[in-house]
């Protein structure tokens, strides 16, 4: 269990930031794609790939059990952002080609078997997965379509619920 | 020589105990809507400022007010006794879904997923008290019937 209970929400932010920012670095399709940590700001907007996105997380409750510390759960959100225009990175089909993916991603067992490096204050975990770092997914919702201001912008975004132990 | 059976008391009693649950849920959503409605009001009550200048604190909640509307615009319907819904007035506020999502230029300020994160769990709280209270009150044992 590598969250620490006072720093929950930029340690969930950057494991789940981690897991993708693993698959775009070398699974198809996913290396179409580039995976930002927050919210997108102006300059990221330069990169000729659609943007994965992972939002702060917020925490929707707790689940207190006899004999243990309580665990939380939260909500993340992770969208994606397609700002190259029909012809530059693959319009509106790519968009939703990726909320696919995330809806998926998040949906099944096979979440688990990825490996991933994260640094968390000053300790790096090396190839742990979510499961190892106390991380047990409930469920993906979405994809909600965001309504942006460029015509040939296409936004989505995916709602990932999880349970969260330390 | 006979022997009467009469359980009309078990229907007498569980209509009592759906009344009852019918009025808590009611109450419950009385209650969501009164959360919700002020949460989101409070997220949108930031400090004013003038037209045309920098928020005093971009890209933070709650929403600066430069003309009001969006602050104004917070609005609820009643459905029905389970059902009810929190909105913003589209036509007072039209760009309320671009500084709840941000833009490219402007980080999003989620005043309403906020609201709800932020009392979710008192909204679930008070309604399984009310159900429990009423259900008592109607002579039912909310542990039987409930499954608690």
């Amino acid at each position: 269990m590598a969250i620490r209970r006072k720093y929950s929400v930029s340690d969930v932010q950057k494991v789940i930031h981690a897991l993708i920012a693993k698959l775009t670095s070398a699974t198809a399709p996913w290396s179409s794609w580039q995976a930002v940590y927050g919210y997108p700001e102006g300059e990221v907007f330069n990169f000729t790939k659609l943007l994965l996105y992972v939002d702060t997380p917020i925490k929707t409750g707790t689940l207190a059990h006899q004999g243990g510390r309580p665990a939380i759960t939260m909500e993340i959100i992770v969208g994606c952002w397609n700002n190259g225009g029909d012809e530059g990175t693959g319009g509106v089909e790519e968009c939703d080609i990726a909320a696919g993916h995330l809806l998926d991603l998040f949906g099944d067992v096979d979440v688990y078997n990825t490996t991933f490096t994260v640094t968390l204050g000053s300790t790096t975990y090396t190839n742990k997965s979510l499961y190892d770092h106390g991380i047990i997914i409930t469920g993906s919702t979405g994809p909600r379509n965001i309504p942006v201001e460029d015509p040939l912008e296409y936004r989505r975004e995916v709602t990932v619920s999880m349970i969260v132990t330390f | 020589m006979a022997i009467s059976f009469d359980f009309s008391g078990w229907d007498r009693k569980s209509a009592a105990v759906k009344e009852a649950i019918r009025e808590a849920s009611k109450e419950a959503v009385d209650f969501a809507v009164d959360q919700i409605n002020t949460g989101v009001t409070q997220n949108l009550g930031g400090e004013q400022h003038p037209p045309r200048t920098p928020s005093p604190y971009p890209g933070r909640l709650p929403v600066t007010m430069i003309s009001g509307n969006l602050h104004d615009s917070v609005r609820f319907h009643r459905i029905d006794d389970n059902r009810a819904i929190v909105y913003i007035d589209k036509n007072r506020a039209p760009y309320a879904v671009h500084v709840h999502y941000g833009t490219k230029k402007m980080r999003p300020r989620r005043f309403m997923s906020d609201a709800v994160a932020e009392r979710r769990e008192a909204i679930i709280n008070r309604q399984r008290y009310l159900i429990k209270l009423k259900i008592r009150r109607a002579g039912g044992n909310p542990s039987e019937i409930l499954g608690l």
